[in-house]
């Protein structure tokens, strides 16, 4: 993978036709534990990855508004020009004004203060979800294909049947018994990725057990798990990144799907898809109230999708189409 | 090709074994005692064994789990906790209109989708491709929701010629007030188009890059000709399985967009029946839906099948 000029990079992203990314990585091969050595089929310096990675235009542009959610995710209800929480009985259902910008709801809550204080339970669940699912998935993934057989069959049969439930339908399923909050969507969208996490790393982990490094591994007795902790995550790395960020978008659609549906933080807290279901009866004669957490959120999942077809650019080449429900 | 088929329906009934056995020990076997949860928490001690003993909860687990999955086969999947009615009739009258809003949107989206992922493949990077990649950019990254108060917005209220919600008589026929379907009808259209015209685009141009392409061209064929006959039949096949998994999305979608419409389908009945914890509806919905996703991506590998001889072989 050589490094794109912006030209280069501007048409290989219109021509990637799609966000979801990554089989086979090839991996870098290790030998024993010690200096990482390229194999002969050279993956790029991490340097390199880099410097492609921001000659993306897309690709950065994306990461900076990421970034720019996250450090609202901490500040955004110190940063907010009224309590997100304070009604204003003279001001309720107000246009958008120089006093309040993006106008206030039925309580005369400033719609500006909220969405700021929203961001912070989407990032919440996209981070805290994409995290717990891909660090289960691997394990699984791992797991199944260092061993192989039987038990690479039965973890795989059963990743199949979770996966034959829509991802919205699963989440909704788990959240029926825990109960709506923010840390059960987190665990509900989490679950509906490991299996499609696993499947992944699984094909990274079939390709490397077979590597010269985990055979010497296990000649020299180590057992499984030091050998799938040690010699293998390492490399399989690269696929673990790309898939993470394609989970981040995932899970902001589903998180803030479920908000919506009612299922995730309780009023009176913000949350965008809850301003989003609870202005929906509004919307005809004041817009306002749902156009801010709207724009907030879609540019939030547009962010991530684009971040992540630039990841997976740099990383990886494949595409993959079992994984999209 | 019959034992393909044989093979291929022994998998989904595997499938849809280990899919009965998540949903009944997702729904049953976590925390919360379902006669507190009816009952409420002051219920006396002999109220709530009555209870559990009438809805047979104080059998074991695997026990309930056969008897929960005896009566699904003969479409007994008992009585609604909330609604005190049959819960088998209730999902088919509201699956009924959740098939009339999927199928106008299929019957919709899916040739939209493949014309336009084929254009914008045919054309990369031109600017009608350009229009058609960002386009379909925001209809993977918007959520439903959005997209339907969008729409509500244009079409309801700055122009208003649509009603802004669907609230028809759950036991009619949806198809008899058309005006009613049509806005969920292009929100689902939207979100589900996205990927198959964007997949499309991708094998589009995969296969345009192949050397029997570049094969065709130089020995002085047509472009329309190759398009026809070498370029369609590779791009489209894999879009088959890509369809089969967008009734996947679409199921998803047809949740969140029956809430923003307030239409009466399956999706709004699983939202109701998750938000008052009633278990025997939850379960039958959610084993409905996956029945007919299983059917979905079982009609799609016998479709791939057909089209596709190194497949059936293999």
């Amino acid at each position: 993978m050589n490094k794109l000029t912006p030209a280069q990079a501007r048409q290989a992203w219109a021509s990637s036709g799609n966000v979801i990314a990554a089989t086979s990585v090839a991996p870098a091969a290790w030998i024993g534990p010690g200096p990482r050595v390229e194999s002969e089929v050279t993956a790029p310096a991490p340097a390199r990855r880099w410097k492609a990675l921001l000659a993306s235009r897309t690709a950065v542009l994306g990461a900076v508004v990421l970034i720019g959610y996250l450090l609202l995710a901490v500040v955004g209800d110190r940063i907010a020009p009224y309590p997100p929480l304070e009604f204003h009985y003279q001001d309720t259902l107000q246009a958008p004004s120089s006093t309040y910008w993006l106008g206030t709801d039925q309580y005369g809550r400033d719609i500006f203060s909220r969405v700021l204080a929203g961001a912070r339970s989407i990032v919440l669940i996209a981070f805290g979800a994409t995290a717990l699912g891909v660090v289960a998935g691997t394990l699984v993934g791992l797991t199944a294909g260092y061993y192989g057989g039987k038990i690479d069959e039965g973890l795989m049969r059963f990743g199949d049947g979770v996966m034959s439930f829509p991802s919205l339908l699963l989440a909704l399923l788990v959240l029926t018994t825990l109960g709506p909050s923010v840390v059960n969507i987190i665990v509900a969208v989490a679950i509906t990725f490991i299996p499609r996490v696993a499947r992944i790393i699984r094909s990274v982990a079939l390709d490397l057990r077979t590597q010269p490094f985990v055979q010497a591994a296990q000649a020299r007795g180590e057992r499984a798990p030091y050998i799938i902790v040690r010699e293998m995550l390492p490399n399989a790395i690269p696929a673990i990144i790309v898939e993470s960020s394609v989970r981040v978008g995932y899970a902001i659609l589903i998180g803030a799907s479920l908000g919506f549906l009612g299922l995730g933080v309780q009023p009176p807290t913000p949350d965008w898809g809850l301003m989003i279901y609870e202005g929906r009866s509004m919307i005809q004669a004041s817009p306002w109230v749902v156009i801010g957490p709207a724009i907030a959120i879609s540019t939030l999942v547009i962010a991530a999708n684009l971040f992540a077809e630039g990841v997976s650019r740099v990383l990886d080449h494949s595409e993959h189409l079992e994984d999209m429900a | 090709m019959f034992r393909f088929f044989t093979r291929r329906l022994a998998f989904m009934a595997v499938t849809l074994f280990i899919v009965s056995i998540v949903i009944f020990s997702v729904t049953e076997l976590l925390p919360g005692d379902v006669a507190v949860m009816i009952l409420g928490s002051e219920a006396t001690d002999e109220t709530l064994a009555a209870l559990r003993t009438q809805l047979g909860l104080d059998k074991s687990a695997p026990t309930r789990y056969f008897d929960w999955l005896a009566g699904a086969a003969r479409g007994d999947f008992g009585e609604s906790l909330r609604m005190r009615t049959d819960v088998g009739p209730l999902v088919l009258e509201r699956l009924k209109n959740s098939l009339a809003l999927a199928g106008i949107a299929l019957a919709v989206g899916v040739p939209l989708a493949l014309g336009l992922g084929i254009i914008a493949g045919l054309r990369k990077d031109r600017p009608s491709d350009r229009v058609i990649t960002i386009t379909t950019l925001l209809g993977i990254s918007v959520p439903e929701f959005v997209i339907g108060s969008v729409l509500i917005m244009l079409f309801a209220s700055i122009w208003p010629i649509l009603p802004a919600t669907s609230m028809i008589d759950p036991q009619g026929n949806p198809l008899e007030n058309m005006k009613f379907l049509i806005l969920p009808a292009i929100t689902l259209v939207f979100v589900t188009l996205a990927h198959t015209a964007r997949m499309t685009r991708a094998s589009v141009i995969r296969v345009m890059r192949t050397d029997y392409v570049r094969t065709a061209t130089l020995k002085g064929m047509p472009r329309g000709r190759i398009i026809l006959r070498h370029v369609l039949p590779n791009a489209l096949l894999p879009s088959i399985t890509v369809i089969a998994l967008n009734i996947g999305w679409m199921i998803g979608g047809l949740i969140v967009v029956e809430t923003v419409f307030a239409y009466p389908g399956l999706g709004q009945l699983m939202i109701f029946a998750v938000t008052n914890r009633d278990v025997p509806l939850v379960q039958a919905v959610a084993l409905m839906v996956a029945l007919i996703y299983a059917l979905a991506n079982l009609g799609a590998d016998l479709l791939y099948a057909v089209l596709n001889p190194r497949i059936r072989y293999s």
